[in-house]
């Protein structure tokens, strides 16, 4: 039976597809999608990438926990995406104390 | 009208910022050279190594006596080296392997004095004595991190190296694009080495982590090096089919492996009795299970997700409760960051829908003991390179391997730099290549890259999985001709500059295809089941005419494969005659 309840959440989009957001000079944006059993942040992402909009900017690799790459900021509080379960409403941003790339993509420490 | 690319110059370039790749940059730069790791994501956030739970083999007389754990002096690299070689079913490269054995402990030993922590010594599956080194994978990328530090090596994240360049059947550089800032590069290099690990992504269901494409594998291939063992991709049985958001987790598996799971189908039978009945889950081999959950699956047995159900409510809540605060895997029911009770994954309470992932690739681009390739200027280490592990790596091997192999690797290529040409660029094949890499961003009509990529991942689940045969073979044959046609007509929605993710998929979608093609021309010429590799169809493992590697080499375009005899001079081979997979005739997988 298709699940028709729909999950809303803000993201945090960046002005620009081709410049750096060097100023944090973004906007939220409203993204309401259907909901999955236990839907994590990063399958949230996935799920906007995919089927909402391509121009959306996050970073993932092991999906497991392990390698703390997809750490985003969930409602002012710094979350790994991947282990996070999602809730009606929550604010995603990029994490907090990094340099922003584009939407949710951070510079790391190591990056020059 | 190409946007003109950056130019960047170095004595070695590492492609792949994993712990091979790590391993090999500091090998590099204290020759004195100077060297770049690329990566496509981040280093220390991608690729395979910091993920693993791992165990890092070393001969367990050394576990002894170099490192004060509790090993077996009985033990010599000799045996570690028999032990891989039966393990592998007969398919490794004897110098690769013996040269693993012999030097595992000085690079392990390395890592210690970086700070890696050790945790124990275990006795995996298929070694005569204990030899895994316990730690993970996020210590030990620290400790090489550690050891980076005390070098001058340059890092390029979000970096994507789509080609090779060569010059006269020399490696001279590659070319690539920066994710960052959406500029095309052109990395001029007197060698390369590649450590870019497996392409397990090739498959939806899958361990490993996003980066995990084949890039390396097909960037040789297209540079004109042989791979090897390609037909024996590895997967790993009992991991998460359902929910979504944890596919292809890997605790049913490993619970089973710690305190004695059931896998059942879907009429609540024990199936892995028809196959290994004395074994059992527990201490059924992985290639087994793997092949036993695909047949159950495949014959309907499974559930409404696909997968087959791995059950502990046969064991009383007071042993799973005393495993969950004992065992260090997972701490009061927390695996990894997943916590199971707040994912409704209580092992008390339900099965879980699982069955066999993607997990890691046995073959690839094939090195000597060196690290060298059969192109000049070109070298492999780590998971990306083929010959260590044959048919099916024993516990233990992979972090063993991209650790000496990129020390080794790095060294090698050091001393050809020192006598290698400046690179000399052939400006014709930059402006091909640059003009592929940009394709998807002006292509306007054709496949669009999710749709394409997904049929890719569907045509290898349904028919290069662990359980093959000819009729799904040469299907997949078809349905690749039907995708080569499409291949260049990828089209993606998003054209901006900055971190373009679908920019990216569509470029790994074409070394996926190809490496797709690969691994079903190979299964089909391997006419016989060995290891990771059950072909329906041939059921036997044929030890009279087929202790052949196949060696995959890119002909004008066309893929071409030979078959080479294993030789050896000090591993012991079978007797030349068919043994039946299971090693009984009472027994078929049905």
């Amino acid at each position: 039976m298709p699940d028709k309840k729909t999950i809303r959440v803000q993201i945090y989009r960046s002005p620009s597809h081709d410049v750096e957001d060097d100023a944090r000079g973004g906007k939220y944006k409203e993204y309401e999608i259907p909901y999955e059993d236990r839907m994590t942040i990063l399958r949230v992402l996935d799920c906007i990438f995919q089927y909402y909009d391509r121009s959306l900017a996050y970073y993932k690799s092991c999906r497991i926990g392990k390698c703390t790459g997809c750490l985003v900021s969930v409602d002012g509080k710094n979350k790994l995406a991947c282990c996070t379960l999602v809730e009606d409403g929550m604010r995603l941003g990029p994490a907090e104390g990094f340099k922003i790339i584009r939407d949710l993509v951070v510079a790391d420490s190591h990056t020059k | 009208m190409l946007a003109e690319p950056k130019v960047i110059e170095t004595d070695v370039l590492v492609i792949g910022s994993g712990g091979a790749g790590s391993r090999a940059a500091i090998e590099v730069a204290r020759n004195g050279l100077a060297v770049l790791i690329t990566t496509k994501g981040v280093s220390g956030k991608s690729g395979d190594t910091p993920s693993a739970d791992m165990d890092i083999n070393v001969p367990s007389r050394d576990a002894k006596e170099i490192f004060g754990l509790d090993g077996d002096i009985m033990d010599t690299p000799d045996s570690f080296a028999q032990d891989i070689f039966q393990a592998g079913k007969y398919m490794n490269n004897e110098e690769v392997v013996l040269t693993l054995c012999t030097n595992a402990s000085k690079y392990v030993k390395e890592l210690i004095d970086w700070g890696m922590d050790i945790t124990g010594l275990t006795q995996g599956p298929g070694h005569k004595f204990p030899r895994g080194i316990a730690s993970t994978g996020r210590s030990m990328m620290s400790a090489l991190k550690r050891g980076m530090r005390q070098c001058k090596i340059d890092l390029a994240e979000y970096t994507m190296v789509t080609n090779l360049l060569t010059r006269n059947g020399r490696v001279v550089g590659a070319v690539g694009i920066n994710i960052r800032s959406g500029d095309l590069l052109v990395i001029r290099a007197k060698a390369v080495i590649l450590a870019t690990g497996g392409a397990m992504r090739l498959y939806p269901l899958v361990t490993a982590a996003e980066e995990l494409t084949g890039d390396g594998m097909f960037i040789a291939y297209q540079a004109g090096a042989e791979l090897v063992d390609m037909e024996f991709p590895m997967f790993l049985p009992a991991c998460v089919y359902w929910p979504e958001s944890m596919k292809g987790v890997i605790f049913p598996y490993v619970f089973s492996t710690v305190v004695g799971g059931w896998w059942l189908n879907r009429f609540g039978e024990r199936f892995i009795e028809k196959w290994d009945p004395t074994r059992m889950e527990r201490d059924t081999t992985r290639d087994i299970a793997a092949i036993a959950q695909s047949m159950e699956i495949s014959r309907k047995r499974g559930g409404q997700h696909g997968g087959i159900f791995v059950s502990f409510k046969h064991i009383p809540d007071e042993i799973m409760e005393y495993s969950a605060r004992v065992c260090p895997w997972w701490p009061n029911f927390i695996y990894g960051q997943f916590n199971l009770l707040e994912f409704d994954m209580d092992p008390r309470k339900v099965a879980y829908e699982a069955g066999p992932a993607a997990h890691y690739w046995n073959g690839g681009v094939k090195v000597n003991g060196k690290g060298e390739t059969s192109v000049p200027g070109l070298y492999a280490a780590g998971e990306v390179q083929g010959g260590t592990q044959g048919a099916n790596r024993l516990a233990g091997n992979g972090v063993a391997e991209c650790l000496v192999f990129g020390a080794l690797a790095g060294s090698s290529a050091a001393a050809y730099v020192k006598d290698a040409p400046e690179p000399d660029i052939d400006g014709a094949q930059v402006d091909m290549y640059c003009e592929q890499i940009c394709r998807p961003l002006s292509q306007k009509t054709g496949s669009d890259v999710f749709e394409f990529r997904k049929r890719i991942q569907d045509t290898a689940s349904d028919y290069i999985g662990p359980i093959r045969d000819k009729h799904g073979l040469v299907s997949c044959i078809g349905e690749i001709e039907k995708l080569n046609d499409e291949a260049v007509h990828q089209t993606i929605k998003n054209k901006g500059k900055v971190f373009n993710s679908e920019w990216v998929l569509a470029l790994e979608n074409e070394v996926m295809l190809r490496i797709l093609e690969i691994v079903t021309r190979a299964s089909l010429l391997r006419k016989e089941s060995r290891g990771a590799l059950y072909r329906t169809d041939y059921p036997d493992t044929d030890n009279k005419d087929w202790l052949k590697n196949i060696i995959i080499t890119n002909r004008n375009g066309q893929v071409s494969l030979e078959t080479k005899p294993v030789v050896t001079s000090r591993l012991q081979l079978p007797k030349p005659e068919k043994v039946p997979y299971l090693g009984s005739s009472k027994r078929r997988f049905t």
